[in-house]
Protein backbone atom coordinates (compact mmCIF):
# COMPACT_ATOMS: atom_id res chain seq x y z
CA UNK A 1 0.00 0.00 0.00
CA UNK A 2 2.79 2.40 0.97
CA UNK A 3 4.48 2.00 -2.42
CA UNK A 4 1.18 2.57 -4.21
CA UNK A 5 0.60 5.83 -2.31
CA UNK A 6 4.12 7.03 -3.05
CA UNK A 7 3.58 6.27 -6.72
CA UNK A 8 0.32 8.27 -6.73
CA UNK A 9 2.00 11.20 -4.98
CA UNK A 10 4.97 11.12 -7.34
CA UNK A 11 2.62 11.17 -10.29
CA UNK A 12 0.85 14.20 -8.84
CA UNK A 13 3.99 16.17 -8.04
CA UNK A 14 6.97 14.51 -9.78
CA UNK A 15 9.31 17.29 -8.68
CA UNK A 16 9.27 16.04 -5.04
CA UNK A 17 10.48 12.88 -3.29
CA UNK A 18 7.56 11.59 -1.26
CA UNK A 19 9.43 8.48 -0.07
CA UNK A 20 11.64 10.49 2.27
CA UNK A 21 11.00 9.38 5.88
CA UNK A 22 9.17 11.67 8.31
CA UNK A 23 8.58 14.53 5.90
CA UNK A 24 5.48 16.75 6.29
CA UNK A 25 4.05 17.31 2.80
CA UNK A 26 2.00 20.35 3.80
CA UNK A 27 4.64 22.19 5.80
CA UNK A 28 7.20 21.56 3.05
CA UNK A 29 4.85 22.95 0.41
CA UNK A 30 4.77 19.67 -1.49
CA UNK A 31 0.95 19.45 -1.51
CA UNK A 32 -1.57 22.27 -1.75
CA UNK A 33 -5.36 22.10 -1.59
CA UNK A 34 -5.66 21.23 -5.29
CA UNK A 35 -3.14 18.40 -4.85
CA UNK A 36 -5.18 17.10 -1.92
CA UNK A 37 -8.40 16.89 -3.93
CA UNK A 38 -6.46 15.23 -6.77
CA UNK A 39 -4.96 12.79 -4.25
CA UNK A 40 -8.42 11.99 -2.87
CA UNK A 41 -9.66 11.25 -6.37
CA UNK A 42 -6.69 8.95 -7.07
CA UNK A 43 -7.16 7.13 -3.76
CA UNK A 44 -10.83 6.59 -4.56
CA UNK A 45 -10.32 5.40 -8.13
CA UNK A 46 -7.09 3.42 -7.71
CA UNK A 47 -7.39 2.06 -4.15
CA UNK A 48 -11.14 2.02 -3.63
CA UNK A 49 -11.35 3.94 -0.36
CA UNK A 50 -14.02 6.63 -0.37
CA UNK A 51 -12.82 9.55 1.77
CA UNK A 52 -15.66 11.45 3.50
CA UNK A 53 -15.72 15.20 2.95
CA UNK A 54 -15.30 15.88 6.68
CA UNK A 55 -11.91 14.11 6.59
CA UNK A 56 -10.56 16.14 3.69
CA UNK A 57 -8.32 18.27 5.85
CA UNK A 58 -4.58 18.98 5.46
CA UNK A 59 -3.74 16.86 8.52
CA UNK A 60 -5.32 13.78 6.90
CA UNK A 61 -2.70 13.92 4.13
CA UNK A 62 0.26 15.65 5.80
CA UNK A 63 2.54 12.60 6.04
CA UNK A 64 2.78 9.18 4.50
CA UNK A 65 1.55 7.62 7.73
CA UNK A 66 -1.40 10.03 7.86
CA UNK A 67 -2.39 9.20 4.28
CA UNK A 68 -2.15 5.48 5.09
CA UNK A 69 -4.30 5.88 8.21
CA UNK A 70 -6.90 7.90 6.27
CA UNK A 71 -7.12 5.20 3.65
CA UNK A 72 -7.31 2.36 6.19
CA UNK A 73 -10.17 4.08 7.99
CA UNK A 74 -12.16 4.35 4.80
CA UNK A 75 -11.47 1.14 2.90
CA UNK A 76 -14.74 -0.61 2.05
CA UNK B 1 -34.24 30.29 10.37
CA UNK B 2 -36.70 27.64 9.29
CA UNK B 3 -39.94 28.92 7.79
CA UNK B 4 -42.99 27.35 6.19
CA UNK B 5 -44.92 28.96 3.35
CA UNK B 6 -48.31 27.83 2.16
CA UNK B 7 -49.60 27.67 -1.39
CA UNK B 8 -46.71 29.00 -3.43
CA UNK B 9 -45.55 27.71 -6.78
CA UNK B 10 -42.83 28.21 -9.33
CA UNK B 11 -44.48 28.74 -12.70
CA UNK B 12 -41.60 29.42 -15.07
CA UNK B 13 -37.81 29.59 -15.15
CA UNK B 14 -35.87 31.19 -18.00
CA UNK B 15 -32.09 30.99 -17.64
CA UNK B 16 -29.73 32.97 -19.83
CA UNK B 17 -26.06 32.10 -20.30
CA UNK B 18 -23.47 33.85 -22.47
CA UNK B 19 -22.80 32.33 -25.90
CA UNK B 20 -19.15 33.11 -25.33
CA UNK B 21 -17.16 29.98 -24.34
CA UNK B 22 -13.76 29.89 -22.62
CA UNK B 23 -11.77 26.64 -22.39
CA UNK B 24 -9.64 25.88 -19.32
CA UNK B 25 -6.90 24.26 -21.41
CA UNK B 26 -6.57 27.43 -23.49
CA UNK B 27 -5.73 29.37 -20.31
CA UNK B 28 -2.91 27.05 -19.30
CA UNK B 29 -0.23 29.73 -19.54
CA UNK B 30 -2.07 31.89 -16.96
CA UNK B 31 -1.78 29.35 -14.17
CA UNK B 32 1.07 27.79 -12.24
CA UNK B 33 -0.23 24.26 -12.88
CA UNK B 34 1.73 21.61 -14.74
CA UNK B 35 0.00 19.99 -17.72
CA UNK B 36 -0.62 16.79 -15.72
CA UNK B 37 -2.15 18.82 -12.86
CA UNK B 38 -4.41 20.62 -15.35
CA UNK B 39 -5.65 17.31 -16.77
CA UNK B 40 -6.28 15.90 -13.31
CA UNK B 41 -8.14 19.02 -12.13
CA UNK B 42 -10.22 18.99 -15.28
CA UNK B 43 -11.59 15.63 -14.13
CA UNK B 44 -11.69 16.16 -10.36
CA UNK B 45 -12.85 19.77 -10.05
CA UNK B 46 -14.68 20.08 -13.35
CA UNK B 47 -12.36 22.73 -14.77
CA UNK B 48 -13.36 22.60 -18.42
CA UNK B 49 -15.41 25.14 -20.34
CA UNK B 50 -17.30 28.07 -18.93
CA UNK B 51 -19.59 30.76 -20.28
CA UNK B 52 -18.46 34.33 -19.75
CA UNK B 53 -19.93 37.69 -20.64
CA UNK B 54 -18.59 40.07 -23.25
CA UNK B 55 -17.34 43.36 -21.86
CA UNK B 56 -20.06 45.65 -20.53
CA UNK B 57 -22.81 43.04 -20.26
CA UNK B 58 -24.70 43.03 -16.98
CA UNK B 59 -27.27 41.12 -14.96
CA UNK B 60 -30.03 43.46 -16.11
CA UNK B 61 -29.14 42.88 -19.79
CA UNK B 62 -29.58 39.14 -19.32
CA UNK B 63 -32.70 39.51 -17.17
CA UNK B 64 -34.33 41.83 -19.72
CA UNK B 65 -33.56 39.31 -22.48
CA UNK B 66 -35.21 36.54 -20.43
CA UNK B 67 -38.28 38.65 -19.58
CA UNK B 68 -38.73 39.68 -23.24
CA UNK B 69 -38.76 35.98 -24.16
CA UNK B 70 -41.19 35.19 -21.34
CA UNK B 71 -43.56 37.91 -22.52
CA UNK B 72 -43.34 36.83 -26.15
CA UNK B 73 -43.99 33.23 -25.05
CA UNK B 74 -47.10 34.41 -23.17
CA UNK B 75 -45.81 33.27 -19.75
CA UNK B 76 -47.35 36.27 -17.94
CA UNK B 77 -48.73 39.75 -18.52
CA UNK B 78 -46.86 42.85 -17.32
CA UNK B 79 -49.78 44.03 -15.15
CA UNK B 80 -49.67 40.75 -13.17
CA UNK B 81 -46.24 41.49 -11.70
CA UNK B 82 -46.30 42.81 -8.13
CA UNK B 83 -42.59 42.55 -7.36
CA UNK B 84 -39.14 42.22 -8.89
CA UNK B 85 -36.49 40.77 -6.61
CA UNK B 86 -32.88 40.74 -7.79
CA UNK B 87 -30.25 38.65 -6.01
CA UNK B 88 -26.71 39.33 -7.12
CA UNK B 89 -23.25 40.16 -5.88
CA UNK B 90 -22.48 41.98 -9.14
CA UNK B 91 -25.12 44.71 -9.55
CA UNK B 92 -25.08 46.93 -12.63
CA UNK B 93 -24.38 50.02 -10.48
CA UNK B 94 -24.26 51.12 -6.84
CA UNK B 95 -27.18 53.39 -7.74
CA UNK B 96 -29.81 52.70 -9.09
CA UNK B 97 -30.87 49.26 -7.96
CA UNK B 98 -30.78 46.65 -10.73
CA UNK B 99 -34.42 45.77 -9.98
CA UNK B 100 -35.46 49.35 -10.82
CA UNK B 101 -33.56 49.19 -14.13
CA UNK B 102 -35.46 46.01 -15.01
CA UNK B 103 -38.77 47.51 -13.91
CA UNK B 104 -38.12 50.55 -16.11
CA UNK B 105 -37.42 48.42 -19.17
CA UNK B 106 -41.03 47.19 -19.28
CA UNK B 107 -44.52 48.47 -18.59
CA UNK B 108 -44.70 47.08 -15.10
CA UNK B 109 -46.96 48.93 -12.64
CA UNK B 110 -45.37 51.77 -10.68
CA UNK B 111 -46.43 50.11 -7.42
CA UNK B 112 -44.44 47.00 -8.35
CA UNK B 113 -42.02 46.35 -5.46
CA UNK B 114 -38.36 46.58 -6.56
CA UNK B 115 -35.86 44.96 -4.25
CA UNK B 116 -32.14 44.22 -4.67
CA UNK B 117 -30.60 41.66 -2.33
CA UNK B 118 -26.81 41.49 -2.06
CA UNK B 119 -26.26 37.73 -2.22
CA UNK B 120 -23.99 35.51 -4.26
CA UNK B 121 -23.96 31.73 -4.06
CA UNK B 122 -27.12 31.60 -1.91
CA UNK B 123 -28.94 34.16 -4.02
CA UNK B 124 -31.50 31.79 -5.46
CA UNK B 125 -32.64 30.25 -2.18
CA UNK B 126 -32.63 33.61 -0.37
CA UNK B 127 -34.54 35.05 -3.32
CA UNK B 128 -37.13 32.26 -3.31
CA UNK B 129 -37.68 32.71 0.42
CA UNK B 130 -38.03 36.49 0.07
CA UNK B 131 -40.38 36.03 -2.89
CA UNK B 132 -42.64 33.81 -0.78
CA UNK B 133 -42.65 36.46 1.97
CA UNK B 134 -43.53 39.17 -0.54
CA UNK B 135 -46.30 37.08 -2.07
CA UNK B 136 -47.84 36.77 1.41
CA UNK B 137 -48.20 40.57 1.46
CA UNK B 138 -49.31 41.19 -2.12
CA UNK B 139 -52.84 40.76 -3.51
CA UNK B 140 -53.49 37.07 -4.23
CA UNK B 141 -53.36 37.46 -8.02
CA UNK B 142 -50.02 39.29 -8.13
CA UNK B 143 -46.85 37.46 -9.16
CA UNK B 144 -43.17 37.97 -8.40
CA UNK B 145 -40.21 37.87 -10.77
CA UNK B 146 -37.07 36.59 -9.10
CA UNK B 147 -33.94 37.60 -10.99
CA UNK B 148 -30.92 35.62 -9.81
CA UNK B 149 -27.75 36.46 -11.63
CA UNK B 150 -24.07 37.18 -11.46
CA UNK B 151 -21.38 38.38 -13.84
CA UNK B 152 -18.30 37.81 -11.75
CA UNK B 153 -15.91 36.50 -14.40
CA UNK B 154 -14.37 39.95 -14.83
CA UNK B 155 -13.90 40.26 -11.04
CA UNK B 156 -11.47 37.33 -10.99
CA UNK B 157 -7.82 37.77 -11.86
CA UNK B 158 -6.77 36.00 -15.06
CA UNK B 159 -3.85 34.61 -13.06
CA UNK B 160 -5.93 33.26 -10.16
CA UNK B 161 -5.89 29.48 -10.52
CA UNK B 162 -8.06 29.00 -7.42
CA UNK B 163 -11.13 30.79 -8.78
CA UNK B 164 -10.68 31.73 -12.42
CA UNK B 165 -11.12 28.23 -13.91
CA UNK B 166 -14.49 27.83 -12.22
CA UNK B 167 -16.27 31.17 -12.52
CA UNK B 168 -18.92 31.56 -15.19
CA UNK B 169 -21.68 34.11 -15.73
CA UNK B 170 -25.43 33.88 -16.10
CA UNK B 171 -28.81 35.17 -15.00
CA UNK B 172 -32.16 33.47 -14.52
CA UNK B 173 -35.66 34.82 -14.14
CA UNK B 174 -38.16 32.78 -12.15
CA UNK B 175 -41.88 33.49 -12.02
CA UNK B 176 -43.37 32.72 -8.61
CA UNK B 177 -47.00 33.01 -7.61
CA UNK B 178 -49.68 32.05 -5.13
CA UNK B 179 -51.64 28.92 -5.90
CA UNK B 180 -54.95 27.58 -4.66
CA UNK B 181 -53.66 24.03 -4.77
CA UNK B 182 -52.10 22.96 -1.50
CA UNK B 183 -48.33 23.29 -1.82
CA UNK B 184 -46.15 23.90 1.19
CA UNK B 185 -42.59 25.16 0.88
CA UNK B 186 -40.03 24.79 3.66
CA UNK B 187 -37.14 27.22 3.76
CA UNK B 188 -34.01 27.26 5.89
CA UNK B 189 -31.31 29.89 6.08
CA UNK B 190 -28.17 29.97 8.18
CA UNK B 191 -25.20 32.33 8.24
CA UNK B 192 -21.70 32.53 9.64
CA UNK B 193 -20.65 36.16 9.36
CA UNK B 194 -17.50 35.46 11.36
CA UNK B 195 -16.18 33.80 8.20
CA UNK B 196 -17.50 36.53 5.90
CA UNK B 197 -14.10 37.29 4.44
CA UNK B 198 -13.51 33.73 3.28
CA UNK B 199 -14.90 34.89 -0.06
CA UNK B 200 -14.51 38.57 -0.81
CA UNK B 201 -13.49 41.37 -3.09
CA UNK B 202 -11.39 43.80 -1.02
CA UNK B 203 -11.59 46.94 -3.18
CA UNK B 204 -14.42 48.67 -4.99
CA UNK B 205 -16.79 49.34 -2.11
CA UNK B 206 -16.83 52.14 0.45
CA UNK B 207 -14.23 50.54 2.71
CA UNK B 208 -11.53 50.50 0.03
CA UNK B 209 -12.21 52.54 -3.12
CA UNK B 210 -10.28 51.44 -6.21
CA UNK B 211 -7.11 53.46 -6.75
CA UNK B 212 -4.01 52.86 -8.89
CA UNK B 213 -2.43 51.46 -5.70
CA UNK B 214 -5.18 48.88 -5.10
CA UNK B 215 -4.99 47.57 -8.67
CA UNK B 216 -1.33 46.59 -8.35
CA UNK B 217 -1.24 42.81 -8.52
CA UNK B 218 0.56 40.79 -5.86
CA UNK B 219 1.42 37.11 -5.81
CA UNK B 220 0.36 34.77 -3.00
CA UNK B 221 2.14 31.66 -1.72
CA UNK B 222 0.41 29.48 -4.35
CA UNK B 223 1.41 31.61 -7.33
CA UNK B 224 -1.92 33.44 -7.77
CA UNK B 225 -1.63 37.09 -8.88
CA UNK B 226 -4.40 39.41 -7.78
CA UNK B 227 -5.21 43.08 -7.37
CA UNK B 228 -7.44 44.24 -4.52
CA UNK B 229 -10.34 44.57 -6.99
CA UNK B 230 -10.24 40.83 -7.60
CA UNK B 231 -12.19 38.09 -5.85
CA UNK B 232 -10.31 36.12 -3.22
CA UNK B 233 -11.57 32.76 -2.00
CA UNK B 234 -10.20 30.51 0.72
CA UNK B 235 -11.37 27.35 -0.97
CA UNK B 236 -10.45 24.94 1.81
CA UNK B 237 -12.38 26.93 4.46
CA UNK B 238 -15.41 27.24 2.21
CA UNK B 239 -15.29 23.53 1.36
CA UNK B 240 -15.26 22.55 5.04
CA UNK B 241 -18.12 24.94 5.79
CA UNK B 242 -20.21 23.43 2.98
CA UNK B 243 -19.49 19.83 3.91
CA UNK B 244 -20.04 20.25 7.65
CA UNK B 245 -22.90 22.75 7.81
CA UNK B 246 -25.05 22.18 4.71
CA UNK B 247 -26.19 18.66 5.71
CA UNK B 248 -27.28 20.01 9.12
CA UNK B 249 -29.54 22.63 7.54
CA UNK B 250 -30.93 20.14 5.03
CA UNK B 251 -31.72 17.75 7.89
CA UNK B 252 -33.47 20.55 9.80
CA UNK B 253 -35.56 21.50 6.78
CA UNK B 254 -36.47 17.83 6.21
CA UNK B 255 -37.44 17.49 9.87
CA UNK B 256 -39.59 20.59 9.64
CA UNK B 257 -41.33 19.10 6.61
CA UNK B 258 -41.55 15.67 8.30
CA UNK B 259 -39.92 14.32 5.17
CA UNK B 260 -37.36 11.59 4.68
CA UNK B 261 -34.26 12.26 2.59
CA UNK B 262 -35.10 9.17 0.49
CA UNK B 263 -38.28 10.86 -0.76
CA UNK B 264 -36.46 13.81 -2.33
CA UNK B 265 -36.43 13.37 -6.10
CA UNK B 266 -33.59 15.81 -6.78
CA UNK B 267 -31.17 18.02 -4.89
CA UNK B 268 -30.62 21.04 -7.13
CA UNK B 269 -27.54 22.58 -5.58
CA UNK B 270 -25.39 25.61 -6.11
CA UNK B 271 -22.69 24.48 -8.54
CA UNK B 272 -19.55 25.17 -6.54
CA UNK B 273 -17.38 22.37 -7.96
CA UNK B 274 -17.83 18.75 -9.05
CA UNK B 275 -15.65 17.57 -6.18
CA UNK B 276 -17.66 19.44 -3.53
CA UNK B 277 -20.98 18.20 -4.87
CA UNK B 278 -19.80 14.57 -4.94
CA UNK B 279 -18.68 14.83 -1.32
CA UNK B 280 -21.92 16.56 -0.30
CA UNK B 281 -24.01 13.84 -1.96
CA UNK B 282 -21.98 11.18 -0.12
CA UNK B 283 -22.33 13.01 3.19
CA UNK B 284 -26.12 13.16 2.68
CA UNK B 285 -26.06 9.47 1.72
CA UNK B 286 -28.01 10.15 -1.46
CA UNK B 287 -27.40 8.72 -4.92
CA UNK B 288 -25.06 11.07 -6.80
CA UNK B 289 -27.49 10.87 -9.75
CA UNK B 290 -30.00 12.81 -7.65
CA UNK B 291 -27.54 15.70 -7.42
CA UNK B 292 -26.85 17.14 -10.89
CA UNK B 293 -23.22 18.34 -10.90
CA UNK B 294 -22.31 18.91 -14.53
CA UNK B 295 -22.77 22.68 -14.68
CA UNK B 296 -19.25 23.74 -13.64
CA UNK B 297 -17.62 21.69 -16.45
CA UNK B 298 -20.02 23.03 -19.07
CA UNK B 299 -21.02 26.56 -18.08
CA UNK B 300 -19.01 27.40 -14.95
CA UNK B 301 -20.18 28.46 -11.49
CA UNK B 302 -22.48 31.42 -12.05
CA UNK B 303 -23.10 32.11 -8.36
CA UNK B 304 -26.72 33.28 -7.87
CA UNK B 305 -27.78 31.78 -11.21
CA UNK B 306 -26.29 28.33 -10.89
CA UNK B 307 -29.35 26.64 -9.35
CA UNK B 308 -31.90 27.77 -11.97
CA UNK B 309 -29.40 27.05 -14.76
CA UNK B 310 -29.01 23.52 -13.37
CA UNK B 311 -32.79 23.15 -13.18
CA UNK B 312 -33.29 24.29 -16.78
CA UNK B 313 -30.47 22.11 -18.15
CA UNK B 314 -31.88 18.98 -16.51
CA UNK B 315 -35.57 19.83 -16.83
CA UNK B 316 -36.47 17.33 -19.58
CA UNK B 317 -34.73 14.32 -18.04
CA UNK B 318 -35.93 15.11 -14.51
CA UNK B 319 -39.56 15.23 -15.59
CA UNK B 320 -39.41 12.35 -18.07
CA UNK B 321 -41.39 10.07 -15.76
CA UNK B 322 -43.16 12.38 -13.30
CA UNK B 323 -45.20 15.56 -13.59
CA UNK B 324 -44.37 16.70 -10.07
CA UNK B 325 -41.08 16.42 -8.23
CA UNK B 326 -40.06 16.98 -4.63
CA UNK B 327 -37.01 19.17 -4.95
CA UNK B 328 -34.51 20.40 -2.39
CA UNK B 329 -32.84 23.57 -3.61
CA UNK B 330 -29.59 23.98 -1.66
CA UNK B 331 -27.07 26.79 -1.89
CA UNK B 332 -23.91 27.60 0.03
CA UNK B 333 -20.99 29.97 -0.12
CA UNK B 334 -20.52 33.73 0.05
CA UNK B 335 -21.46 35.15 3.41
CA UNK B 336 -20.75 32.51 4.52
CA UNK B 337 -24.35 31.48 4.08
CA UNK B 338 -26.43 28.41 3.42
CA UNK B 339 -29.98 28.42 2.13
CA UNK B 340 -32.33 25.52 1.41
CA UNK B 341 -35.86 25.40 0.04
CA UNK B 342 -37.84 22.17 -0.10
CA UNK B 343 -40.96 22.20 -2.26
CA UNK B 344 -42.91 20.32 -4.87
CA UNK B 345 -42.30 21.72 -8.33
CA UNK B 346 -44.71 20.80 -11.11
CA UNK B 347 -43.65 20.14 -14.67
CA UNK B 348 -43.81 23.46 -16.43
CA UNK B 349 -44.41 24.41 -20.00
CA UNK B 350 -42.13 27.37 -19.43
CA UNK B 351 -38.58 26.32 -18.65
CA UNK B 352 -35.90 27.44 -21.07
CA UNK B 353 -32.11 27.69 -21.19
CA UNK B 354 -31.24 30.53 -23.55
CA UNK B 355 -27.97 31.85 -24.96
CA UNK B 356 -27.46 35.59 -24.82
CA UNK B 357 -27.05 37.19 -28.24
CA UNK B 358 -23.87 39.24 -27.76
CA UNK B 359 -23.85 42.55 -29.58
CA UNK B 360 -20.05 42.80 -29.96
Amino acid sequence: MKEKIIAILNELRPEFDFAEEGINFIEEGMLDSFDIVSLVDSIETEIGARIPGAEILPESFATLDAVLATIQRNLK
Amino acid sequence: MIATFKDKKITAIYSVIPSNIVDFMDEMDNYSFTESQMKKLKKVMGFNTRRVIKEGETVSDYAIHAIEKMLSDGVFKEEEIGGIIVTTSSPDYFIPPTSNIIQGAFNFDNDCVCLDISQGCCGYTVGLTTSFMLLNSLPQEKKVLLVAGDVLSNRVSVRDRASRPIVGDGTAVTLIENTKSHNEAFAGLTNNGKAAFSVYIPAGGSKMPITPETTKEEVDEFGNWRGKQHLVMQGDLVFNFIINDTPKLIENVLASAKEDVCNIDYFICHQSSVFTLKKLADRLEVDRNKVPMDIVPTYGNSSSASIPITFCKHFEEMYSEKDKLKIMFAAFGTGLSIGCVLMDVEKQNHCRLLEYPHKN
